[in-house]
Protein backbone atom coordinates (compact mmCIF):
# COMPACT_ATOMS: atom_id res chain seq x y z
CA UNK A 1 0.00 0.00 0.00
CA UNK A 2 1.15 3.50 -0.90
CA UNK A 3 -0.28 6.72 0.46
CA UNK A 4 0.52 10.08 -1.11
CA UNK A 5 -0.49 13.32 0.62
CA UNK A 6 -0.36 16.50 -1.44
CA UNK A 7 -0.83 19.59 0.70
CA UNK A 8 -1.68 23.04 -0.66
CA UNK A 9 -3.20 26.26 0.67
CA UNK A 10 -2.63 27.43 4.21
CA UNK A 11 -1.18 30.81 5.13
CA UNK A 12 1.97 30.02 3.13
CA UNK A 13 0.28 28.37 0.13
CA UNK A 14 3.31 26.26 -0.73
CA UNK A 15 2.82 22.78 -2.21
CA UNK A 16 4.24 19.82 -0.34
CA UNK A 17 3.99 16.13 -1.19
CA UNK A 18 4.58 13.38 1.36
CA UNK A 19 4.54 9.66 0.53
CA UNK A 20 4.46 6.54 2.68
CA UNK A 21 5.02 3.10 1.11
CA UNK A 22 4.17 0.09 3.27
CA UNK A 23 6.71 -2.00 1.34
CA UNK A 24 9.49 0.29 2.51
CA UNK A 25 8.34 0.35 6.16
CA UNK A 26 9.00 -2.13 8.94
CA UNK A 27 6.14 -4.46 9.83
CA UNK A 28 4.95 -2.37 12.76
CA UNK A 29 4.85 0.88 10.81
CA UNK A 30 3.24 -0.81 7.80
CA UNK A 31 0.52 -2.18 10.11
CA UNK A 32 -0.02 1.31 11.57
CA UNK A 33 -0.37 2.80 8.06
CA UNK A 34 -2.99 0.18 7.17
CA UNK A 35 -4.91 0.88 10.41
CA UNK A 36 -4.81 4.66 9.81
CA UNK A 37 -6.06 4.27 6.22
CA UNK A 38 -8.91 2.01 7.34
CA UNK A 39 -9.84 4.42 10.15
CA UNK A 40 -9.86 7.37 7.72
CA UNK A 41 -12.72 5.69 5.78
CA UNK A 42 -11.70 7.28 2.50
CA UNK A 43 -14.51 5.47 0.70
CA UNK A 44 -17.01 7.78 2.41
CA UNK A 45 -15.40 10.94 0.99
CA UNK A 46 -16.55 12.36 -2.33
CA UNK A 47 -13.82 12.47 -4.96
CA UNK A 48 -14.66 16.06 -5.82
CA UNK A 49 -12.87 18.89 -4.08
CA UNK A 50 -14.41 20.65 -1.13
CA UNK A 51 -16.77 23.26 -2.57
CA UNK A 52 -15.53 26.84 -2.71
CA UNK A 53 -15.40 29.35 -1.17
CA UNK A 54 -13.15 27.90 1.49
CA UNK A 55 -12.07 29.05 4.95
CA UNK A 56 -9.19 31.54 5.05
CA UNK A 57 -5.73 29.98 5.21
CA UNK A 58 -6.86 26.41 5.77
CA UNK A 59 -4.91 23.55 4.21
CA UNK A 60 -6.29 21.54 1.33
CA UNK A 61 -5.24 17.88 1.08
CA UNK A 62 -5.26 15.67 -1.99
CA UNK A 63 -4.80 12.12 -0.71
CA UNK A 64 -4.16 9.14 -2.97
CA UNK A 65 -4.17 5.56 -1.73
CA UNK A 66 -2.83 2.81 -4.01
CA UNK A 67 -3.66 -0.66 -2.75
CA UNK A 68 -3.61 -4.01 -4.56
CA UNK A 69 -3.82 -2.44 -8.00
CA UNK A 70 -6.67 -0.05 -7.21
CA UNK A 71 -6.30 3.66 -6.61
CA UNK A 72 -8.49 6.18 -4.87
CA UNK A 73 -8.01 9.93 -4.45
CA UNK A 74 -9.90 12.43 -2.36
CA UNK A 75 -9.51 16.19 -2.03
CA UNK A 76 -10.55 17.68 1.28
CA UNK A 77 -10.11 20.94 3.18
CA UNK A 78 -8.81 20.54 6.71
CA UNK A 79 -11.86 22.21 8.23
CA UNK A 80 -14.13 19.54 6.74
CA UNK A 81 -11.76 16.58 7.19
CA UNK A 82 -12.36 14.05 9.95
CA UNK A 83 -9.88 13.74 12.79
CA UNK A 84 -9.06 10.21 11.57
CA UNK A 85 -8.11 11.55 8.13
CA UNK A 86 -5.97 14.30 9.66
CA UNK A 87 -4.21 11.69 11.78
CA UNK A 88 -3.33 9.78 8.60
CA UNK A 89 -2.04 12.99 7.00
CA UNK A 90 0.06 13.84 10.05
CA UNK A 91 1.49 10.31 10.24
CA UNK A 92 2.47 10.20 6.55
CA UNK A 93 4.11 13.62 6.87
CA UNK A 94 6.06 12.48 9.94
CA UNK A 95 7.21 9.24 8.26
CA UNK A 96 8.26 11.09 5.12
CA UNK A 97 10.29 13.71 6.97
CA UNK A 98 11.75 11.43 9.68
CA UNK B 1 -24.30 37.55 6.13
CA UNK B 2 -27.10 39.97 5.28
CA UNK B 3 -28.24 40.21 8.89
CA UNK B 4 -24.67 40.88 9.92
CA UNK B 5 -24.58 43.86 7.59
CA UNK B 6 -27.86 45.19 8.84
CA UNK B 7 -26.78 44.87 12.42
CA UNK B 8 -23.61 46.80 11.81
CA UNK B 9 -24.42 49.35 9.15
CA UNK B 10 -26.74 51.78 10.95
CA UNK B 11 -24.17 52.43 13.68
CA UNK B 12 -21.35 53.00 11.23
CA UNK B 13 -19.36 56.15 11.29
CA UNK B 14 -18.06 57.47 8.03
CA UNK B 15 -14.50 58.47 7.54
CA UNK B 16 -12.27 59.51 10.38
CA UNK B 17 -15.06 61.07 12.47
CA UNK B 18 -14.42 61.40 16.19
CA UNK B 19 -16.84 61.22 19.05
CA UNK B 20 -17.77 64.73 20.27
CA UNK B 21 -16.71 64.02 23.84
CA UNK B 22 -13.17 63.45 22.65
CA UNK B 23 -12.80 66.84 21.06
CA UNK B 24 -14.65 69.15 23.43
CA UNK B 25 -13.92 68.15 27.00
CA UNK B 26 -10.75 69.17 28.80
CA UNK B 27 -8.49 66.46 30.16
CA UNK B 28 -9.39 66.99 33.84
CA UNK B 29 -13.06 66.49 33.04
CA UNK B 30 -12.33 63.38 30.98
CA UNK B 31 -10.40 61.96 33.94
CA UNK B 32 -13.33 62.63 36.22
CA UNK B 33 -15.70 60.88 33.79
CA UNK B 34 -13.25 58.03 33.40
CA UNK B 35 -13.32 57.52 37.14
CA UNK B 36 -16.98 58.14 37.96
CA UNK B 37 -19.13 57.97 34.80
CA UNK B 38 -21.35 55.18 33.51
CA UNK B 39 -19.51 52.38 31.67
CA UNK B 40 -20.34 53.91 28.29
CA UNK B 41 -19.23 57.38 29.39
CA UNK B 42 -16.05 55.94 30.87
CA UNK B 43 -15.29 54.11 27.64
CA UNK B 44 -15.66 57.29 25.62
CA UNK B 45 -13.68 59.34 28.08
CA UNK B 46 -10.91 56.76 28.18
CA UNK B 47 -10.74 56.69 24.40
CA UNK B 48 -10.54 60.46 24.36
CA UNK B 49 -7.85 60.38 27.03
CA UNK B 50 -5.98 57.73 25.10
CA UNK B 51 -5.76 60.12 22.20
CA UNK B 52 -4.77 63.17 24.21
CA UNK B 53 -2.37 61.30 26.48
CA UNK B 54 -0.70 59.75 23.48
CA UNK B 55 -0.29 63.15 21.92
CA UNK B 56 1.45 64.32 25.05
CA UNK B 57 3.55 61.14 25.22
CA UNK B 58 2.27 60.25 28.67
CA UNK B 59 0.54 56.97 28.12
CA UNK B 60 1.54 55.62 31.53
CA UNK B 61 -0.76 58.17 33.18
CA UNK B 62 -3.69 56.72 31.29
CA UNK B 63 -2.72 53.21 32.38
CA UNK B 64 -3.41 54.11 36.01
CA UNK B 65 -6.75 55.69 35.24
CA UNK B 66 -7.83 52.78 33.05
CA UNK B 67 -6.98 50.37 35.85
CA UNK B 68 -8.79 52.53 38.42
CA UNK B 69 -11.89 52.78 36.24
CA UNK B 70 -11.87 48.99 35.62
CA UNK B 71 -13.43 49.54 32.26
CA UNK B 72 -15.07 46.70 30.35
CA UNK B 73 -15.44 48.28 26.95
CA UNK B 74 -12.67 49.11 24.49
CA UNK B 75 -10.12 47.19 26.50
CA UNK B 76 -8.03 44.30 25.31
CA UNK B 77 -9.08 40.94 26.62
CA UNK B 78 -6.48 38.44 25.50
CA UNK B 79 -6.15 34.82 26.47
CA UNK B 80 -3.67 32.26 25.17
CA UNK B 81 -4.28 28.51 25.31
CA UNK B 82 -1.97 25.56 24.75
CA UNK B 83 -3.26 22.66 22.62
CA UNK B 84 -0.33 20.49 23.77
CA UNK B 85 0.24 19.33 20.16
CA UNK B 86 -3.30 17.98 20.02
CA UNK B 87 -6.24 19.13 17.93
CA UNK B 88 -8.76 20.04 20.62
CA UNK B 89 -9.54 23.75 20.76
CA UNK B 90 -8.97 25.94 22.62
CA UNK B 91 -6.81 23.69 24.89
CA UNK B 92 -5.68 24.73 28.37
CA UNK B 93 -5.45 28.35 29.43
CA UNK B 94 -1.85 29.45 29.98
CA UNK B 95 -1.95 33.26 29.99
CA UNK B 96 -4.75 35.81 30.44
CA UNK B 97 -4.93 39.57 30.03
CA UNK B 98 -2.66 41.40 32.42
CA UNK B 99 -0.69 38.33 33.49
CA UNK B 100 3.09 38.27 33.36
CA UNK B 101 5.02 36.52 30.57
CA UNK B 102 5.40 32.76 30.92
CA UNK B 103 8.50 30.65 30.05
CA UNK B 104 6.88 29.45 26.78
CA UNK B 105 7.94 31.95 24.09
CA UNK B 106 5.12 30.97 21.69
CA UNK B 107 2.55 31.92 24.34
CA UNK B 108 4.13 35.33 24.84
CA UNK B 109 4.45 35.95 21.11
CA UNK B 110 0.75 35.19 20.62
CA UNK B 111 -0.12 37.46 23.56
CA UNK B 112 2.03 40.33 22.31
CA UNK B 113 1.09 39.91 18.64
CA UNK B 114 -2.65 39.88 19.28
CA UNK B 115 -2.07 42.93 21.49
CA UNK B 116 -0.18 44.79 18.75
CA UNK B 117 -3.03 43.99 16.33
CA UNK B 118 -5.69 45.15 18.79
CA UNK B 119 -3.69 48.37 19.31
CA UNK B 120 -3.47 49.15 15.58
CA UNK B 121 -7.20 48.71 15.05
CA UNK B 122 -8.08 50.59 18.22
CA UNK B 123 -5.60 53.44 18.15
CA UNK B 124 -5.48 54.10 14.41
CA UNK B 125 -9.05 53.21 13.37
CA UNK B 126 -11.07 53.52 16.58
CA UNK B 127 -12.11 49.87 16.32
CA UNK B 128 -13.00 47.90 19.43
CA UNK B 129 -11.49 44.49 18.63
CA UNK B 130 -12.23 42.09 15.77
CA UNK B 131 -16.00 42.57 15.77
CA UNK B 132 -15.88 46.24 16.91
CA UNK B 133 -17.85 45.08 19.94
CA UNK B 134 -15.01 44.14 22.25
CA UNK B 135 -14.59 40.52 21.22
CA UNK B 136 -11.99 38.77 23.42
CA UNK B 137 -8.86 37.72 21.54
CA UNK B 138 -8.42 33.99 22.00
CA UNK B 139 -5.30 32.24 20.70
CA UNK B 140 -4.24 28.60 20.75
CA UNK B 141 -0.56 27.71 20.33
CA UNK B 142 1.13 24.32 19.81
CA UNK B 143 -1.75 23.10 17.62
CA UNK B 144 -1.17 19.55 16.33
CA UNK B 145 2.34 18.19 15.59
CA UNK B 146 4.79 20.04 13.32
CA UNK B 147 1.83 21.99 11.97
CA UNK B 148 2.96 24.35 9.18
CA UNK B 149 0.15 26.83 9.47
CA UNK B 150 -1.80 29.47 11.35
CA UNK B 151 -5.43 30.35 10.78
CA UNK B 152 -8.42 32.31 12.03
CA UNK B 153 -10.98 29.66 12.96
CA UNK B 154 -14.03 31.94 12.95
CA UNK B 155 -13.82 32.87 16.62
CA UNK B 156 -10.19 32.34 17.60
CA UNK B 157 -6.61 32.19 16.36
CA UNK B 158 -4.78 28.90 15.88
CA UNK B 159 -0.97 28.62 15.58
CA UNK B 160 1.26 25.70 14.65
CA UNK B 161 4.89 25.23 15.65
CA UNK B 162 6.03 24.54 12.07
CA UNK B 163 7.98 21.45 11.02
CA UNK B 164 11.26 23.02 12.15
CA UNK B 165 12.86 22.57 8.72
CA UNK B 166 10.83 24.57 6.23
CA UNK B 167 8.90 26.62 8.73
CA UNK B 168 9.47 27.78 12.28
CA UNK B 169 6.85 28.94 14.81
CA UNK B 170 3.99 30.85 13.21
CA UNK B 171 3.72 33.10 16.29
CA UNK B 172 7.23 34.43 15.60
CA UNK B 173 5.97 36.95 13.02
CA UNK B 174 3.70 39.72 14.22
CA UNK B 175 2.51 40.31 10.64
CA UNK B 176 1.28 36.70 10.48
CA UNK B 177 -0.75 37.33 13.64
CA UNK B 178 -2.08 40.61 12.25
CA UNK B 179 -2.92 38.85 8.97
CA UNK B 180 -4.93 36.12 10.66
CA UNK B 181 -6.84 38.45 12.99
CA UNK B 182 -7.68 40.62 9.99
CA UNK B 183 -9.45 37.62 8.46
CA UNK B 184 -11.65 37.96 11.54
CA UNK B 185 -12.23 41.68 10.92
CA UNK B 186 -13.11 40.90 7.28
CA UNK B 187 -15.56 38.25 8.46
CA UNK B 188 -17.41 40.95 10.44
CA UNK B 189 -17.18 43.64 7.75
CA UNK B 190 -16.98 43.16 3.97
CA UNK B 191 -17.21 39.37 4.37
CA UNK B 192 -15.28 38.94 1.12
CA UNK B 193 -15.96 35.52 -0.41
CA UNK B 194 -12.89 33.32 -0.14
CA UNK B 195 -12.50 32.55 -3.84
CA UNK B 196 -11.23 34.23 -7.00
CA UNK B 197 -10.88 38.05 -6.93
CA UNK B 198 -12.95 38.65 -3.76
CA UNK B 199 -10.83 35.95 -2.11
CA UNK B 200 -7.60 37.54 -3.33
CA UNK B 201 -8.84 40.85 -1.88
CA UNK B 202 -9.57 39.02 1.39
CA UNK B 203 -5.97 37.78 1.42
CA UNK B 204 -4.60 41.17 0.38
CA UNK B 205 -6.41 43.12 3.11
CA UNK B 206 -5.11 40.54 5.60
CA UNK B 207 -1.55 41.13 4.32
CA UNK B 208 -1.99 44.92 4.30
CA UNK B 209 -3.10 45.14 7.93
CA UNK B 210 -0.67 42.39 8.96
CA UNK B 211 2.16 44.48 7.53
CA UNK B 212 0.76 47.63 9.16
CA UNK B 213 0.71 45.90 12.57
CA UNK B 214 4.40 45.14 12.08
CA UNK B 215 5.28 48.60 10.77
CA UNK B 216 3.48 50.30 13.65
CA UNK B 217 5.03 48.05 16.29
CA UNK B 218 8.47 48.88 14.84
CA UNK B 219 7.64 52.57 14.42
CA UNK B 220 8.53 52.46 10.72
CA UNK B 221 7.59 54.82 7.93
CA UNK B 222 6.43 53.42 4.56
CA UNK B 223 9.95 54.03 3.24
CA UNK B 224 11.64 52.17 6.11
CA UNK B 225 9.32 49.13 6.07
CA UNK B 226 10.41 45.87 4.40
CA UNK B 227 6.88 45.23 3.03
CA UNK B 228 7.45 41.50 3.46
CA UNK B 229 4.93 39.02 4.84
CA UNK B 230 6.32 36.27 7.06
CA UNK B 231 9.95 37.43 7.17
CA UNK B 232 11.73 35.08 9.58
CA UNK B 233 9.19 32.28 9.22
CA UNK B 234 11.32 30.08 6.95
CA UNK B 235 13.83 27.60 8.31
CA UNK B 236 17.52 28.53 7.92
CA UNK B 237 18.08 26.41 4.77
CA UNK B 238 15.17 27.79 2.76
CA UNK B 239 16.19 30.11 -0.04
CA UNK B 240 13.91 33.07 0.47
CA UNK B 241 13.43 36.11 2.65
CA UNK B 242 9.70 35.77 3.29
CA UNK B 243 6.47 34.26 1.97
CA UNK B 244 5.29 37.30 0.08
CA UNK B 245 6.63 40.67 -0.95
CA UNK B 246 4.12 43.49 -1.22
CA UNK B 247 6.68 45.76 -2.90
CA UNK B 248 7.84 43.16 -5.44
CA UNK B 249 5.36 40.28 -5.65
CA UNK B 250 6.95 37.13 -7.10
CA UNK B 251 10.39 37.74 -5.57
CA UNK B 252 9.97 36.59 -1.95
CA UNK B 253 11.46 33.10 -2.35
CA UNK B 254 12.94 30.72 -4.92
CA UNK B 255 13.76 27.40 -3.31
CA UNK B 256 14.38 23.86 -4.64
CA UNK B 257 11.82 22.36 -2.23
CA UNK B 258 9.22 25.12 -1.99
CA UNK B 259 9.43 26.32 -5.58
CA UNK B 260 9.27 29.95 -6.63
CA UNK B 261 7.03 32.70 -5.26
CA UNK B 262 4.08 32.56 -7.73
CA UNK B 263 2.64 36.04 -7.14
CA UNK B 264 2.01 38.38 -10.08
CA UNK B 265 2.80 42.10 -9.69
CA UNK B 266 0.16 43.36 -12.15
CA UNK B 267 -3.01 42.40 -14.03
CA UNK B 268 -1.07 41.43 -17.17
CA UNK B 269 0.27 38.47 -15.19
CA UNK B 270 -2.96 37.57 -13.36
CA UNK B 271 -2.94 33.80 -12.68
CA UNK B 272 -6.03 31.82 -13.68
CA UNK B 273 -6.10 28.64 -11.61
CA UNK B 274 -8.52 26.31 -9.84
CA UNK B 275 -6.05 25.73 -7.04
CA UNK B 276 -5.90 27.78 -3.85
CA UNK B 277 -9.59 28.72 -4.17
CA UNK B 278 -8.84 30.35 -7.50
CA UNK B 279 -5.40 31.68 -6.56
CA UNK B 280 -6.39 33.77 -3.53
CA UNK B 281 -2.81 33.72 -2.15
CA UNK B 282 -1.38 34.25 -5.64
CA UNK B 283 -3.31 37.13 -7.21
CA UNK B 284 -3.37 38.98 -3.88
CA UNK B 285 0.07 40.20 -5.05
CA UNK B 286 -1.68 42.69 -7.35
CA UNK B 287 -3.74 44.59 -4.72
CA UNK B 288 -0.84 44.18 -2.25
CA UNK B 289 1.43 46.08 -4.60
CA UNK B 290 -1.26 48.71 -5.17
CA UNK B 291 -1.30 49.38 -1.42
CA UNK B 292 2.50 49.51 -1.28
CA UNK B 293 2.64 51.96 -4.21
CA UNK B 294 -0.06 54.20 -2.70
CA UNK B 295 1.48 54.16 0.79
CA UNK B 296 5.02 54.92 -0.39
CA UNK B 297 3.78 57.69 -2.73
CA UNK B 298 1.85 59.29 0.16
CA UNK B 299 4.85 58.89 2.47
CA UNK B 300 5.00 58.96 6.26
CA UNK B 301 3.47 56.21 8.34
CA UNK B 302 1.49 53.86 6.12
CA UNK B 303 -1.22 53.03 8.66
CA UNK B 304 -2.26 56.66 8.99
CA UNK B 305 -3.51 57.73 5.55
CA UNK B 306 -3.23 54.77 3.15
CA UNK B 307 -4.25 52.43 6.00
CA UNK B 308 -7.24 54.64 6.89
CA UNK B 309 -8.44 54.62 3.26
CA UNK B 310 -8.15 50.82 3.06
CA UNK B 311 -9.78 50.37 6.49
CA UNK B 312 -12.80 52.58 5.77
CA UNK B 313 -13.21 50.87 2.38
CA UNK B 314 -13.16 47.46 4.04
CA UNK B 315 -15.53 48.54 6.80
CA UNK B 316 -18.10 50.53 4.83
CA UNK B 317 -17.86 49.93 1.10
CA UNK B 318 -16.68 46.52 -0.02
CA UNK B 319 -19.24 43.74 -0.39
CA UNK B 320 -18.80 39.93 -0.35
CA UNK B 321 -18.51 39.74 -4.14
CA UNK B 322 -16.34 42.83 -4.73
CA UNK B 323 -13.57 42.38 -7.31
CA UNK B 324 -10.28 44.25 -7.90
CA UNK B 325 -11.95 46.94 -10.02
CA UNK B 326 -14.48 47.61 -7.24
CA UNK B 327 -11.69 47.84 -4.67
CA UNK B 328 -9.82 50.31 -6.91
CA UNK B 329 -12.92 52.49 -7.43
CA UNK B 330 -13.95 52.36 -3.79
CA UNK B 331 -10.53 53.12 -2.29
CA UNK B 332 -10.15 56.02 -4.74
CA UNK B 333 -13.60 57.34 -3.77
CA UNK B 334 -12.91 56.95 -0.03
CA UNK B 335 -9.53 58.68 -0.39
CA UNK B 336 -11.34 61.58 -2.08
CA UNK B 337 -13.96 61.77 0.66
CA UNK B 338 -11.45 61.62 3.50
CA UNK B 339 -8.69 63.81 2.12
CA UNK B 340 -10.24 65.65 -0.86
CA UNK B 341 -10.64 64.49 -4.48
CA UNK B 342 -7.59 66.49 -5.59
CA UNK B 343 -5.47 65.49 -2.60
CA UNK B 344 -2.09 63.76 -2.75
CA UNK B 345 -3.71 60.75 -1.10
CA UNK B 346 -6.53 60.40 -3.64
CA UNK B 347 -4.12 60.87 -6.54
CA UNK B 348 -1.66 58.33 -5.10
CA UNK B 349 -4.37 55.71 -4.62
CA UNK B 350 -5.66 56.09 -8.17
CA UNK B 351 -2.15 56.07 -9.65
CA UNK B 352 -1.30 52.91 -7.70
CA UNK B 353 -4.26 50.96 -9.12
CA UNK B 354 -3.37 52.23 -12.59
CA UNK B 355 0.21 51.08 -12.24
CA UNK B 356 -0.85 47.50 -11.40
CA UNK B 357 -3.25 47.56 -14.35
CA UNK B 358 -6.55 47.39 -12.46
CA UNK B 359 -7.71 50.87 -13.50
Amino acid sequence: MKVRVERSGGFANVHRTYTADAAALDAEAAGELLRLVEAAELATFPENPTPRPGMPDHFSYHITVVHEGSERSVTVSEDTASEALLRLVEWVQRQATA
Amino acid sequence: MVSRFERHRPARRTGAAFHPVRCILPTYMLRSIAERGTPAQRAQALQALAVSERIRGRREVLGDIAAAAAIGDAAERRSVYDAGHGSRLPGSLVRSEGQKPVPDVAVNEAYDGTGATWDLYHDAYDRNSIDDHGMPLVSTVHYRVAYDNAFWGGSQMVFGDGDGTLFGRFTACVDVIGHELTHGVIQYEASLEYADQPGALNESFADVFGSLVKQRSLGQTAKQADWLIGAGLFGPKVKGKALRSMAAPGTAYDDPVLGKDPQPADMAHYVKTDEDNGGVHINSGIPNRAFYLAATAIGGRAWEKAGMVWYVTLRDRLRPGSDFAAAADLTTAVAGELYGPGSTVAKAVKAAWRKVGVL
